[in-house]
């Protein structure tokens, strides 16, 4: 039966994918234009004749890492067999700015590929190896925050001023918009760091979400002081400064857009709902390692700032769940300190700290899962392992931090995980009370 | 076994990430650093700021010259259009002050 309606062959892939006996896995690489349109693309097929336009190369290895950063989130390295050369590092086969979209997918029940996209990237480190019998080429491949820290292309010629009062994310989207030729912005989209538009969270666009700086109410998504990256510095220095006004989350998506999510909205993992469900009996599931790293777990976060007039600022975020196994009063008192002239109010220290604590404190419990190659789990989403290996077989939710996909035909996929049951619910103390107060 | 240019390769990518890191110790982080710039024009008395531009800016006539806050106690006299001063600045040049003359000569 054919699948015609997106959602048909959708939910044909997660049967098809649930029973990986009858999955064919399959990876593709989309080779871009400048204007982001499909060039040529190669696959795991390697039975294409010479003579055709996309030569006699197929994707023979490789793996996907995705991890959850602020930053660069996807790294791929890829190995073509290279028969006739046309994956050579030089100009006129790859070179410099050539993007390729990489898709993983499955065959579905009625014979064609399903393919879900997974990054867009640039190639690095290009390593070529001729043997008597094969010729390969391998690369890196870096997503496009490659173009932004320096490692492909970035850095700043001059001191890159952001004024205060400027909107934030229109300053992120000028960034994008800068030419790579000589760093001035431009429509051409060719010419731009980036030219696909980014995705911003809405979240701080509320006019009632306003900070209050020496008596003026400020909007969020406006700069509250002047953000200023010396030369030599990068854009991605400019984007994780402006990021970290708002506390949120930057990076490349699966789609190769630039994302920005808000960190506030992501204090409540436990309500996300649950993209995967591993139970023992499944035949994704082959196994699960936990992790204990006791020193880095802290309970007690201060973050300090400092107020655009001056002002010390600050807050301090505890976890004093009782249904926390790492709260002071069980372990004792674990402070992390951190500051940064980039947090400006008390508010905006407390959502940082809200959200170290979050993270710091259950550290000590990280899943790696071995499981079938699956292709639509994403960082940041929420998966479940049925625990029928503990009394009373509690479903256990965690939080996917990275992934790591083979890019063969076989291969387990490992997905590292934190455990969302143990956030406890941090008991925020205001800086005056405490810190200064000495009030504990 | 690892070969060379394999080992070339590893500390090409690791490079980045190990600045990053010392970047973000403690003692590199909380350190004051100084850049040179020139007075561009008077200063505001009553906002305590005064615009300058960075010394390589100054070739690149596109930057508009940046404003920072001085310290209070510099003579007035260091504060005249085309006078190099210092900017002193700790994790990013957004904290910027321009702090004394930088005219020395050793």
């Amino acid at each position: 039966m054919a699948l015609l309606t997106p959602q048909d062959r959708y939910l044909d892939y997660l049967k098809i994918v649930a029973d990986p006996d009858r999955m064919v896995p399959l990876t593709k690489l989309e080779f871009l234009n400048p204007n982001d349109t499909v060039a040529y693309v190669i696959d795991g097929n390697y039975k294409r004749r010479y003579g055709y336009f996309d030569s006699r190369a197929f994707i023979q290895d490789g793996a996907l890492n995705i991890s959850l950063n602020n930053g660069q989130r996807r790294a791929a390295s890829v190995r073509f067999e290279n028969l006739d050369n046309a994956f050579d590092f030089a100009i006129n086969k790859l070179w410099f700015g050539r993007r390729v979209r990489l898709f993983k997918g499955a065959v579905l029940s009625d014979g064609t590929p399903y393919y879900i996209p997974q990054g867009v990237f640039y190639f690095n480190s290009p390593k070529t190896g001729w043997k008597p019998n094969s010729r390969t080429a391998e690369y890196q491949l870096v997503d496009k925050w490659a173009y932004l820290d320096g490692t492909l292309f970035g850095n700043l010629e001059n001191t890159y001023e952001v004024k205060s009062r400027t909107n934030i994310f229109a300053a992120m989207q000028g960034i994008l918009n800068l030419s790579i030729y000589d760093h001035k912005a431009t429509s051409d989209y060719t010419k731009k760091i980036d030219g696909i538009t980014p995705v911003f969270t809405d979240y701080y666009n509320d006019p009632k979400k306003v900070v209050v700086i020496n008596g003026e109410e400020v909007q969020m998504n406006l700069t509250p002081k002047t953000v200023t990256t010396a030369m030599g510095g990068t854009y991605a220095n400019v984007m994780l400064d402006l990021n970290a006004i708002i506390a949120g989350w930057i990076g490349y998506d699966s789609t190769g857009a630039l994302r920005v999510d808000a960190s506030a909205d992501d204090i409540e993992d436990n309500k996300k709902p649950v993209i995967w469900s591993f139970t023992e009996n499944s035949k994704t599931f082959f196994g699960l390692e936990e992790t204990a790293n006791p020193a880095q777990v802290y309970n007690d976060v201060i973050i300090w700032g400092e107020s655009v007039d001056g002002a010390i600022v600050g807050a301090r975020a505890v976890n004093e769940d009782p249904t926390s196994d790492t709260s002071v009063n069980r372990i004792g008192r674990k402070t992390f300190v951190e500051s940064s002239e980039i947090n400006y109010t008390n508010k905006q220290c407390a959502a940082l700290a809200e959200w170290y604590l979050k993270r710091k404190t259950v550290l000590q419990k990280s899943v790696t899962i071995s499981c079938s190659q699956m292709f639509h789990l994403r960082e940041n989403n929420i998966i479940s392992v049925l625990r029928s290996d503990k009394p009373n077989n509690p479903i256990e939710k965690h939080l996917i931090q990275a992934i790591s996909i083979p890019l063969s035909q076989k291969g387990a996929m490992q997905i590292t995980a934190t455990s969302v049951q143990d956030y406890p619910t941090p008991k925020l103390i205001p800086l005056d009370e405490n810190l200064l107060g000495g009030n504990s | 076994m690892a070969t060379y240019n394999e080992a070339e390769t590893i500390m090409r990518q690791l490079k980045p990430i190990i600045n990053k890191c010392i970047e973000n110790h403690p003692l590199v982080k909380s350190a004051i650093k100084a850049q040179k710039a020139v007075v561009q024009a008077a200063p505001d008395t009553s906002a305590h700021t005064v615009a300058i531009k960075f010394l390589p800016d100054l070739f690149n006539a596109d930057i508009a010259p940046m404003t920072f806050p001085y310290n209070p106690n510099i003579p007035t006299g260091d504060l005249t259009v085309g006078k190099t001063v210092f900017v002193w600045y700790y994790q990013s040049l957004s904290n910027g002050v321009v702090m004394q003359n930088a005219d020395w000569s050793i």
